[in-house]
């Protein structure tokens, strides 16, 4: 779908030009799959950041994902595929189709920071985003979205995956009227194990409720010490539909969404649960 | 604005406006193939592989081909067909037609990164891409048959 009245198409080859370059009338275009269906009519000048040094995956303490790596190269990636029991790429396949996931990038899709299932999971995991406003600094993707960074004028340069710890696992569920469908709620969890079996720590995240996904602290302290029975994954579903607010529109009623809710922690709990078992 | 992208190995240099996408310049330039299903990313009838991935042409702004290598259905001659081809043509994985360069091409995607996939990895692979037609029976039959010999 072509946009009328864009004028100008920049490609700058630093990340200093290009957020130079931000402004009402500009947009930055990564994979470009979201801008080119959503843009305002407004947008007369594009900024091309593919020319950017930032199409990268690093290891390191943790991995270091660049702005522009497509989230099919997320999907493709041996050890990021692997990590925490396949997480990524269980995610990854429910996000549009294999023709967008070859276009659209991660930096792009986490400047958008709405209608996500990549925010669930990479929230569950603790990921960090590095961005440039003038200088580079990194913050949590909690903080990036809570304090709406992703509304002002900066640039996504980066995202950091931590390490996992020795018994971790990580699940994430979506459900949909259909398989093609944007969900109607997802939730994606992370467990970390103590050395006699018992939760160390928990998160538990839960998304298109249908605000963007976001962490529930009281479902995740409840599993904090347990051994993960049903009982308390029940305990956890319950505190997660007590703590958030739904919301109602064309995809679920708030109703529903709650109880959307309550199967969809129970569901990813016990899949972490699962894979925690296959570590033992 | 001017663009230089190659296009099934042939060079082209295309005047082109900088919020077209790349399915609409393709079109233009005759690459005909490249169908305009729904022009919304849905379909997957305008697949091309942009350096050797397959995408929606119509969700790619054309400015973003410059220098880099797009291919159509159109690259393979008729008489050097794909393995995709020659076994959607040996199993009827075709009807009316109008899905089918963009499912080849997207299946000429998968077989390079799965050279032998499963047929759960195969409908995975297609949920971008409809056809009206069929209930995609033939030409997951298909793709698995390329794959078995030796496609990719």
């Amino acid at each position: 779908m072509s946009l009328t009245g864009v004028v100008e198409y920049l490609r700058p080859h630093t990340v200093e030009q290009a957020f130079a370059a931000l402004g009402p009338a500009a947009r930055p275009v990564a994979g470009g799959t979201d801008l080119i269906l959503h843009a305002p009519a407004s947008v007369t000048t594009l900024i091309d950041l593919n020319e950017l040094p930032l199409d990268f995956i690093r290891h390191g303490d943790g991995h270091r994902i660049g702005a522009n790596t497509l989230l099919a190269a997320i999907e493709e990636h041996p050890e990021l595929a692997a990590h925490l029991g396949g997480v990524l790429p269980e995610m990854l396949r429910h996000v549009g189709s294999p023709l967008l996931r070859n276009a659209a990038t991660i930096g792009g899709h986490l400047a958008r920071g709405r209608l996500s299932d990549v925010v669930p999971v990479l929230l569950a995991l603790d990921a960090t985003i590095t961005i440039f406003d003038g200088i580079t600094r990194t913050l949590t993707l909690e903080d990036f979205y809570r304090s709406e960074t992703h509304r002002r004028r900066m640039l996504i340069t980066e995202v950091g995956i931590p390490p996992a710890a020795p018994r971790s696992a990580a699940a994430f569920v979506k459900l949909s009227r259909s398989f093609f469908d944007l969900a109607m709620l997802n939730c994606a969890c992370r467990v970390d194990l103590d050395g006699d079996g018992t939760v160390a720590s928990a998160r538990v995240v839960v998304g298109e409720t249908p605000a963007l996904g976001a962490p529930v602290a009281s479902a995740a302290a409840v599993l904090r010490g347990t051994s993960l029975t049903d009982d308390d994954l029940a305990a956890a579903a319950r505190e997660a539909v007590a703590a958030i607010e739904f919301g109602s529109d064309s995809r679920a009623s708030a109703e529903y969404r709650a109880d959307l809710c309550r199967a969809a922690v129970r569901r990813c709990l016990a899949t972490a649960r699962e894979r925690l078992g296959g570590l033992s | 604005m001017r663009v230089d992208v190659t296009v099934d190995g042939v060079a082209h240099t295309a005047e082109i406006d900088p919020g077209e996408s790349l399915m609409e310049v393709l079109r233009r330039l005759g690459y005909k193939s490249v169908k305009n299903g729904c022009d919304n990313g849905d379909c997957g009838s305008c697949t091309v592989l942009l350096d050797g991935r397959a995408v929606n042409a119509c969700l790619v702004f054309a400015a973003r081909a410059a220098e880099r290598a797009v291919t159509t259905v159109e690259g393979f001659p008729a008489d050097a067909l794909h393995p995709v081809q020659e076994a959607m043509l040996a199993l009827g994985g075709i009807q009316c037609g109008f899905c089918t360069p963009g499912m080849v091409m997207l299946a000429v995607d998968l077989l390079r990164r799965h050279p032998n996939p499963t047929e759960a990895q195969v409908r995975d692979a297609l949920a971008g891409n409809f056809c009206r037609c069929t209930g995609y029976v033939k030409q997951v039959e298909a793709i698995l048959s390329a794959a078995g010999g030796g496609g990719g």
